[in-house]
């Protein structure tokens, strides 16, 4: 990245102070008596791993949870009420999520008079001209040309976003107001990123101050100038950043040195950890993909044996949530690479290619994606094999029951569920019977996308368990996830994605969570 | 690291065992026996009841189940051909238009042109696979959204069925004699449509139920992304569904023309209205999915309705009224009781299950 930090606009003056904001869940507390400071015309990254307790924080900022009473909170020294939407709003707090919340189909002109209002000509009709006018010079002013009448889907990521930050922070008396990026740059690929923090930049370059919220440290290290490190609903670590380094935060962020030590010994305690050790080069080649592009994927190659578990790790964008779907059939267009299976090589299969050389996916979106929620949970399992259990497309219930029964058994789900709707499973209960669907057609390759997403951990060890042990039978696995702990409870080799290209590659005493995490964000190791 | 996991770990420590915390379901006689489920018999058993009462001399009789099941044969079928695409989520709103057109297509083979009774029959379901293959190439290969597309192609089969009757009504001898008595043969006093749509109705069932290709026309309307995932063509079957459709619809123009001995523009509209109402009416019972027998079951409700309406004289306005009633008191009733069961399920789980974190 060859982002230059500019010199610190940000003043002493505090534009948000936020004293013991605590907020418990029922059996969980996800955040814990948290202290924050954040000056004016500072860019205030918020660093920490998913369960961090950083959703937490901001969604009670923005009046989403209602935080445990006791919270205060100022912003440009005023007081705010934290758990209140509109106080929120009205005081200067405001947030700009991933999705952005644009209407694509419409224009910037639309998109930004739907929040600051319409510029009304005689008669309260809209005076789209001045509308028109007003919008590209707001525009301008942050450094953007565009369209303005130009549907925002025929624009650029970058201009999107800035059609939706400009928005949010126009109106306001310079210097004043806090602007929280929730993970801005998260589906971006790294290339346009660059020009979205020009627009931070001149941003905080008006006395805003401007929270981030991002998993990528390179870019917070290049934007930010204060850093506040979570764990477990906690502060850990507060600082300028300045006085650490890419590897500290990684450090601190993952807890890596504590980790990597009790989770083995953790590990070993409840044997999840066993690795198959008959994988070796001698070992045939279930699958191998050549030259892989995608939306994120710049070029990707590697090789599955028989047997074994192959983990794909990477932030989100590295291409990481690509990769599954583009062997597993489900092109975008514009996708290359070729895959062989067996020494028959196929160039863009499709989903069909894809079952009829062996290869199942297991998708990310498990609600979008993987289960039919007006079907049973019999229905949901019996899905793929149903023409293996039907006569000429003719099938009877009970040998369904039957084939439904033994294959929920072999993931270690109830059979009981096989009548309700899966939809009123719980995550684990629902992952463990799309486990099953592709499980019980015979797949040479297995393919996961974020699998224990919305697994409680009771499943999710069953779930590392069985995949073992199908590997041990055999199964090549491929397993994509941004859960490093999956990756190490259940994978032999783990590659690592990062803007597209593979970064590293671990297996054996070299894959621990330290090494992994530093190959994602792109961080040497201080420790060897 | 322990702090860590405890976070991580809370939601799923609550429940000990991953195969406890998904709460029971209710006891199957009440799932089945349940307003939910069946509860356009009841309506239907309620309106026996009322009819009855007030007319019970006329109602109450052989004659009234005979007429009810032979004048609503044809909208039973048109009914039952909405609910194969319907099952992919694929509106065919040509229906009603492509029975139209077979309508007035047949009587004008027989009355203007002569043709025997079989041959003509044949090129009229040709022209309804026909009907259906357009609707596929729109909806299907064209990508078209099926509410618009069917509708577009609906509005061509009106230019057809004006060009072919100058909009003047199709009537002469050839559709009397064998043709007419297609409509009319009757086993017991049931008629010859009547059979045809059990009939469509049993295949239809069976299809649904039985079959891999039922199962994923289903699959296909629950989720498409996710059908095209598990390797459905969706494509393929969703042509096939309009293809059904638009023969069906045929099937029943060909009954209609036979049953009133005449081919009439305009006359197969109103029945796409009754159809949706029987399709969506059928849909809430059973299972709450489109199916064959709930749609049956409507089809019979709304026409004990506006048959028992004329035995005890209700004005004509008063027809219209019941098929409006009864369809929004069914979908309100279910929905209702479904936003009810869901309700007591979340509470259920809020018990059993702490939120996640985030």
């Amino acid at each position: 990245m060859k982002l230059v930090r500019e010199p610190a606009t940000a003043s002493d003056r505090l534009a948000l102070k936020i004293r013991g904001v605590a907020k418990t869940f029922p059996g969980v507390r996800a955040l814990v008596d948290f202290d924050l400071d954040v000056r004016a015309g500072s860019v205030h990254a918020l660093l920490g791993h998913n369960g961090c307790g950083k959703s937490t924080l901001i969604k009670a900022l923005a009046g989403v949870h209602a935080p445990d009473p006791g919270a205060k909170a100022w912003i440009d020294d005023e007081p705010l009420e934290i758990g209140d939407a509109v106080d929120a709003q009205l005081k200067g707090l405001r947030f700009v999520h991933q999705e952005l919340g644009i209407i694509p189909e419409m224009g910037a002109v639309d998109n930004v008079g739907f929040v600051l209002g319409f510029q009304r000509g005689r008669f309260g009709r809209i005076d789209w001209r001045a509308q028109a006018r007003v919008t590209t010079e707001l525009l301008e002013r942050f450094g953007f040309k565009l369209d303005p009448h130009k549907p925002l889907a025929a624009a650029s990521p970058p201009e999107r976003a800035a059609v939706a930050i400009v928005r949010a922070v126009a109106g306001w008396k310079a210097g004043r107001g806090v602007l929280i990026l929730d993970e801005p740059t998260a589906a971006l690929p790294a290339h346009e990123v660059d020009e979205l923090f020009r627009l931070v930049r001149e941003v905080s370059g008006t006395g805003t101050a401007v929270i981030l919220v991002s998993h990528r440290l390179d870019e917070v290290m290049a934007i930010a100038d204060h850093a506040t490190v979570m764990r477990s609903g906690a502060k850990v670590w507060d600082g300028p950043l300045s006085s650490t380094s890419l590897s500290g935060l990684v450090d601190l962020i993952s807890n890596t040195e504590a980790s990597d030590s009790t989770a083995t010994a953790g590990s070993h305690a409840s044997g999840h950890r066993v690795r198959n050790h008959t994988t070796s080069s001698e070992t045939p080649i279930a699958l191998e993909a050549r030259g892989m592009y995608g939306r994120y994927l710049r070029g990707v190659s590697f090789r599955l044996r028989v047997g074994e578990v192959l983990g794909v790790a990477g932030l989100l964008g590295s291409g990481r949530e690509e990769l599954p779907y583009l062997i597993g059939g489900n092109q975008r267009s514009g996708a290359e690479g070729a895959v062989s299976v067996d020494g028959r090589e196929s160039r863009c299969l499709t989903v069909t290619e894809a079952h009829e050389l062996g290869i199942v996916l297991v998708p990310a979106d498990r609600a979008r994606e993987g289960i039919f929620a007006d079907f049973t949970t019999r229905e949901n399992v019996s899905l793929a094999a149903l023409p293996t259990i039907a006569l000429r497309g003719l099938f009877t219930p009970p040998a369904e029951k039957a084939f439904v029964s033994r294959w929920l058994n072999a993931v270690h789900a109830d059979p009981g569920f096989s009548e309700r709707l899966i939809s009123t499973l719980s995550g684990g209960n629902q992952q463990k019977a799309i486990l099953a669907r592709w499980l019980s057609v015979g797949p040479k390759v297995l393919l996961l996308s974020e699998p224990t997403a919305g697994v409680d951990i009771g499943a999710r060890n069953v779930i590392y368990q069985e995949l073992r042990q199908r590997a041990a039978d055999g199964l090549a696995i491929l397993m994509a996830s941004s859960d490093v702990e999956d990756l190490l409870a259940s994978c032999d080799r783990v590659i690592v994605l990062r803007d597209g290209v593979i970064a590293g590659e671990f297996a054996g005493d070299h894959m621990t969570k330290a090494a992994i995490a530093y190959a994602m964000e792109g961080a040497h190791s201080e420790h060897g | 690291m322990s702090t860590v996991d405890r976070v991580s770990e809370g939601p799923g420590a609550a429940g000990t065992s991953p195969l406890a915390p998904d709460g029971e379901s209710r006891p199957s006689w009440r799932r089945h026996l349940g307003f939910a489920n069946i509860g356009v018999v009841y309506v239907e058993i309620a309106l026996i009841i009322v009819f009855s009462i007030l007319a019970p001399s006329t109602f109450p009789t052989w004659i009234t189940v005979k007429s009810v099941l032979n004048e609503n044969a044809v909208a039973g079928l048109m009914a039952l051909s909405l609910v194969v695409p319907l099952s992919a989520q694929v509106f065919d709103l040509s229906i009603g238009n492509a029975m139209g057109l077979a309508n007035v297509v047949i009587a004008w083979l027989l009355v203007n042109k002569g043709v025997a009774v079989v041959p003509a029959i044949l090129i009229t379901l040709t022209l309804g696979l026909l009907i259906g293959l357009l609707n596929g190439l729109v909806v299907v290969t064209a990508k078209i959204d099926s509410f618009i597309g069917t509708l577009a192609t609906g509005s061509l089969m009106v230019a057809a069925i004006s060009l072919v009757t100058h909009d003047q009504q199709i009537t002469g001898n050839a559709l009397n004699g064998s043709f007419g008595n297609i409509a009319t043969t009757s086993v017991a006093g049931i008629e010859l449509p009547v059979i045809l749509m059990l009939l469509v109705a049993i295949v239809l069932y069976v299809i649904q139920k039985y079959t891999v290709l039922g199962r994923r026309i289903y699959a296909i309307g629950f989720n498409e992304r996710g059908a095209v995932l598990a390797g459905i063509k969706t494509g393929r079957i969703k042509f096939a569904t309009l293809i059904v459709s638009g023969t069906v619809a045929a099937i029943a123009g060909i009954l209609l023309a036979s049953g009133v001995s005449s081919g009439s523009p305009g006359i197969g509209p109103p029945y796409l209205l009754n159809a949706f109402a029987a399709a969506f009416l059928g849909a809430t019972q059973f299972g709450g999915r489109f199916n064959a027998w709930g749609t049956i079951i409507a089809v019979i409700l709304l026409g004990t309705g506006t048959t028992g309406l004329v035995l005890v004289g209700g004005a004509p306005w008063t027809q219209s009224m019941f098929s409006g009633v009864v369809l929004l008191v069914a979908l309100g009733a279910s929905s209702f009781e479904r936003a009810v069961q869901a309700r007591a399920w979340v509470r259920s789980r809020r018990v059993r299950r702490p939120a996640p974190a985030e």
